[in-house]
């Protein structure tokens, strides 16, 4: 039998906010994991609200918060509580890299095929559309690396700079393949950055002001990296995303990931089979190995029916297996069309009393019990542009809530 | 033989049928036009579980036909070698089922030539572990794949060298005639602009689209139109292709191609051959024929479902109760009062060039042009030697470790193949080089190879707009991979969805998508 004060199941954005926030008042986390969470999908950026309406992307993401439903995860936890949760995930400043700049109104940020992202906040050194305005650029690209669409990057940046560019170079270590990992790695491991960056500073336009790299420039060395950049060639860097998974995703994975093992335990490979539960409370959990977790309060932060946390059968049922608790489940399989087909399947999910406690088939909660992020139902990251800010304000709110029952007890 | 002094017949659709009734006049030294009203095969020739008949599905319920079948595979797999994979297939009864019918089965294959051996069942199950343990007997006939777009693309390219004209994405407006003999048709493109062939002769060989052509002339032709769900399953479950032993009916066959496998069919009598939307009962239908044989095939990843519409000619004193026959019919509109058009119908792709022969002759009997078809005796201008062999294809690049060219890893297709059909300068549109090449075909249904694509084409200064090219894309393949959206595929939706909005920052929503969008 394993004892702690709180077990979190998965491992995403959720799961790690929740966990940093519970050691922040004083509590011991063990983490029950199976591989990486969908962050890695991400571009690592923060993206908090954007409803894609036209001329609406500009504006602060809170004052999105109205428009939503009574019952988005957003609402229910109060935007007050969402507010003051971004606003601590901005001030963590626990790690080196996870630099953001946060930003009062919705910024937009470039995806990997040149499209706009509107971003609540940028990580360090991301490229920002504002900043490329009217400027001289120049992209530069390595040989051979399928998965950084400078052109398309191009097409669409040569709308809004005064001159564009795409200059090819070759990648640091041409031993290594030049998938975007090993471009990162191969970064990570160069002893003499400046060296490198001066060997094709020659072919570089001389009067542009801006120079995009691909994100790949490293993992662990990524800010010296880009900084001597800049003072090499004497110009602004900044780095444009790659196909996922991506290297600033995983870099911001990565610090996460160090932080929550710095203090607590991380059981990979665990997959929860079955709870105890007696009345209305969770008493401990089983997993594959045949291990007892014992706690006082559990987090389920498995990343719903995109990673597998919540299972759809082909029947079109759509069951969690550890609390089998009420799904709201809008029936993809039967609707008419595409669009309002995978609508239907992001707002799947579970139904939650308002302090994020699963409902039972009887209507019962458990109270000791919190689902956070993907999970829940009735929100859609995809089209809201809001899948990294439901992750810090659930996963930070379910914290304080087993803070509060902790403190009765 | 001097073309100029031979009739022009018009050629209507670019399927399989359509392509070799056109070869088949092209050897003949006629002067051909082909008439295709979206892309060469992609309606009910691509719309298959892309079998290649031994034909002894069929021996017991028509045996002359499955015969033919044979006859027709036997040729078409020496002629077309490169778009014909020969992986073999078994007939499988149950223990359930009466043994008598598998005797009567075996006698049959004898009588239509077709070979066929029983095999050691328990050595069989060894092989095809995901096969139900209450298999009693199996039968080996050769069976065989074959990629309809690649037939199709080869079929044209010789027509076109035997001085054929193709016209696709060209619609069939009017067929003009003087008293009784037809003398012009007319076409118009996807910007309205017309255009008149004039002829001596018209085959219709529009498959399921047959009776609307005929209504052009105010006739009709009779067809039953049967839509047909397949699923594709994510892997090879099997390694050939798996049929149920009896009467042929819906979900008895499993057919591994390329990385995957699929399986059908469904049947339900439509009125429209534009409507191939998989209802959700058509999955449920499908996943409860094949659970009989793969007990476990809930658990098995369907990434997609697609339908297409077989056309059957239906005789006019046609008896109810009896089923439809699968041998084709050539209708000549004389009765009705054209004397030189004909229409080709029912068959299906594994007997499309007996069918090209027999309408071509006919056609020639009208027009009092003798001429042999050599459409079995001579080979494509083009022809390759090697034969397709998917997995072949997968130990290349696994031997040459070169990652860094896969446009499209779920296919395999290097930038050097999808490079290759650029060269030809109408190909440049998506959907076209997604055919072509089959990117986009795999299970990640074109998440990744899409963009790469956008990207390749635009570095090329290839001009479109790259949101609404990749949002199409993605529209086109939600439209077969959301109707199996569950279990791993479920995730997989999710996941390209994530990519897609979230991360490419397209719109799916922006554009309304409709599902039964006419053809």
């Amino acid at each position: 039998m394993i004892k702690s004060d709180i077990i979190i199941i998965g491992s995403e954005l959720d799961a790690f906010v929740a966990c940093i926030r519970l050691n922040e008042l004083g509590f011991d986390v063990r983490i029950l994991s199976n591989g990486k969470g969908s962050l890695l999908y991400s571009l690592g950026n923060i993206k908090v609200l954007s409803l894609i309406e036209k001329n609406l992307q500009n504006k602060s993401p809170l004052s999105f918060i109205e428009k939503l439903e009574l019952n988005h995860p957003y609402k229910i936890i109060g935007e007050e509580n969402v507010k003051k949760s971004i606003e601590w995930f901005y001030s963590l400043g626990l790690f080196r890299r996870l630099k953001f700049k946060q930003f009062d109104c919705n910024i937009d940020t470039l995806s990997p095929i040149g499209l706009k992202i509107p971003s609540a906040a940028l990580y360090y050194k991301q490229v920002c559309l504002k900043q490329l305005e009217n400027q001289d650029i120049s992209i530069v690209e390595f040989e051979n690396h399928k998965d950084f669409h400078s052109a398309l990057i191009a097409k669409s940046l040569s709308k809004i700079a005064k001159s564009i560019e795409i200059v090819q170079v070759r990648q640091p270590d041409v031993s290594r393949n030049s998938d975007s990992s090993s471009l990162a790695i191969s970064f990570d491991s160069l002893k003499n950055f400046e060296n490198y960056f001066r060997s094709f500073e020659q072919k570089l336009n001389k009067n542009s002001s801006i120079v995009i790299f691909p994100a790949v420039l490293g993992v662990n060395h990524y800010v010296q990296v880009i900084e001597s950049a800049e003072k090499v060639l004497n110009k602004k860097c900044f780095e444009a995303p790659t196909l996922p998974p991506s290297i600033p995703a995983i870099r911001l994975n990565l610090d996460l990931e160090k932080e929550v093992m710095k203090k607590n335990n991380l059981h990979k490979g665990s997959i929860v089979s079955n709870a105890r539960i007696e009345k209305d409370k969770c008493l401990s959990l089983k997993d594959n190995f045949d291990r007892d977790f014992i706690a006082k309060a559990f987090i389920v932060s498995n990343g719903g029916i995109l990673m597998g946390g919540i299972k759809v059968y082909s029947n079109g049922e759509i069951i969690e297996n550890i609390f089998n608790p009420k799904i709201q489940n809008n029936h993809h399989l039967s609707k008419e069309n595409c669009s309002s087909s995978i609508e239907a399947l992001q707002t799947s999910g579970i139904l939650t009393n308002d302090k994020l406690n699963p409902i039972l088939g009887d209507d019962t909660v458990i109270n000791n019990v919190f689902y956070t992020g993907r999970n829940l139902a009735n929100w859609n990251p995809s089209t809201e542009f809001s899948s990294e800010g439901v992750s810090i304000a659930t996963g930070w709110y379910a914290a304080n809530q087993i803070a509060n029952i902790m403190e009765k007890t | 033989m001097n073309n100029n002094h031979m009739p022009r017949i018009v050629v209507i659709g670019g399927g399989a049928t359509g392509c070799g009734v056109a070869r088949d006049l092209c050897l003949r030294g006629y002067q051909v036009t082909l008439i295709e009203l979206g892309d060469l095969g992609s309606g009910t020739s691509s719309r298959f579980h892309g079998m290649l008949q031994s034909g002894a599905r069929y021996v017991m319920s028509d045996n002359a036909y499955a015969a033919e079948c044979y006859r027709e595979r036997e040729i078409i797999s020496k002629m077309v070698p490169e778009a014909v994979e020969l992986i073999g297939g078994v007939f499988v009864s149950l223990k359930n089922e009466n043994p008598a019918f598998a005797d009567q089965f075996f006698v049959s294959c004898e009588k239509a030539k077709i070979p066929c051996i029983e095999l050691n069942t328990e050595n069989f199950l060894k092989k095809e572990s995901e096969l139900t343990t209450k298999i009693s007997r199996v039968f080996k006939v050769p069976d065989a794949i074959i990629n309809p777009w690649k037939l199709v693309n080869v079929l044209a390219e010789d027509i076109k060298q035997l001085g054929g004209e193709i016209y696709l994405k060209h619609q069939v407006v009017s067929i003009n005639h003087d008293s009784n003999l037809v003398n012009s048709v007319e076409i118009v493109n996807h910007n309205g602009v017309k255009k008149s062939i004039a002829c001596e002769g018209v085959i219709n060989a529009s498959g399921a689209w047959s009776n609307k052509i005929a209504n052009l002339f105010d006739q009709e032709v009779n067809l039953e139109l049967t839509k047909g769900c397949i699923m594709v399953f994510s892997h090879r479950i099997v390694s050939l292709a798996i049929n149920r032993c009896r009467m042929p009916t819906s979900n008895d066959i499993m057919c591994p191609s390329g990385t995957v496998s699929l399986w059908g069919t469904t049947s339900k009598v439509v009125d429209n051959p534009s409507i191939t939307k998989v209802e959700p009962e058509e999955i449920q239908n499908l996943l409860d024929g094949a659970e009989e044989l793969f007990p476990n095939i809930r658990n098995f990843r369907s990434f997609r479902a697609w339908a297409g519409v077989r056309p059957l000619v239906k005789p006019k004193n046609h008896n109810k109760d009896l089923p439809l026959s699968r041998k084709h019919s050539v209708i000549d509109h004389q009765i009705e009062g054209l004397n030189n058009i004909l229409t080709v119908c029912g068959g299906s792709l594994t007997t499309h060039r007996s069918m090209a022969e027999d309408v071509v002759n006919q056609m020639g009997n009208k027009l009092g042009i003798n001429s042999q078809c050599e459409t079995s005796k001579i080979p494509l201008l083009n022809k390759k030697n090697s034969s397709w062999n998917s997995v072949s294809y997968f130990k290349k690049v696994e031997k040459e470790k070169n990652y860094t060219d896969l446009i499209c890893e779920c296919e395999l297709i290097t930038k050097e193949d999808i490079e290759s059909v650029l060269e030809d300068e109408n190909n440049v549109d998506f959907h076209n080089i997604r055919r072509r090449v089959r990117v986009g075909f795999g299970p990640c249904q074109g998440t990744f190879c899409n963009s790469r694509l956008a990207n390749l084409l635009t570095s090329k200064n290839y001009d479109f707009d790259i949101q609404s090219s990749i949002l199409d894309f993605w529209e086109e393949r939600l439209k077969g991979s959301i109707t199996t959206a569950y279990g791993d595929q479920a995730k997989q939706i999710l996941l390209s969805d994530y990519i897609f909005q979230e991360n490419f920052g397209l719109n799916l929503s922006s554009l309304q998508i409709d599902i039964e969008k006419d053809k």
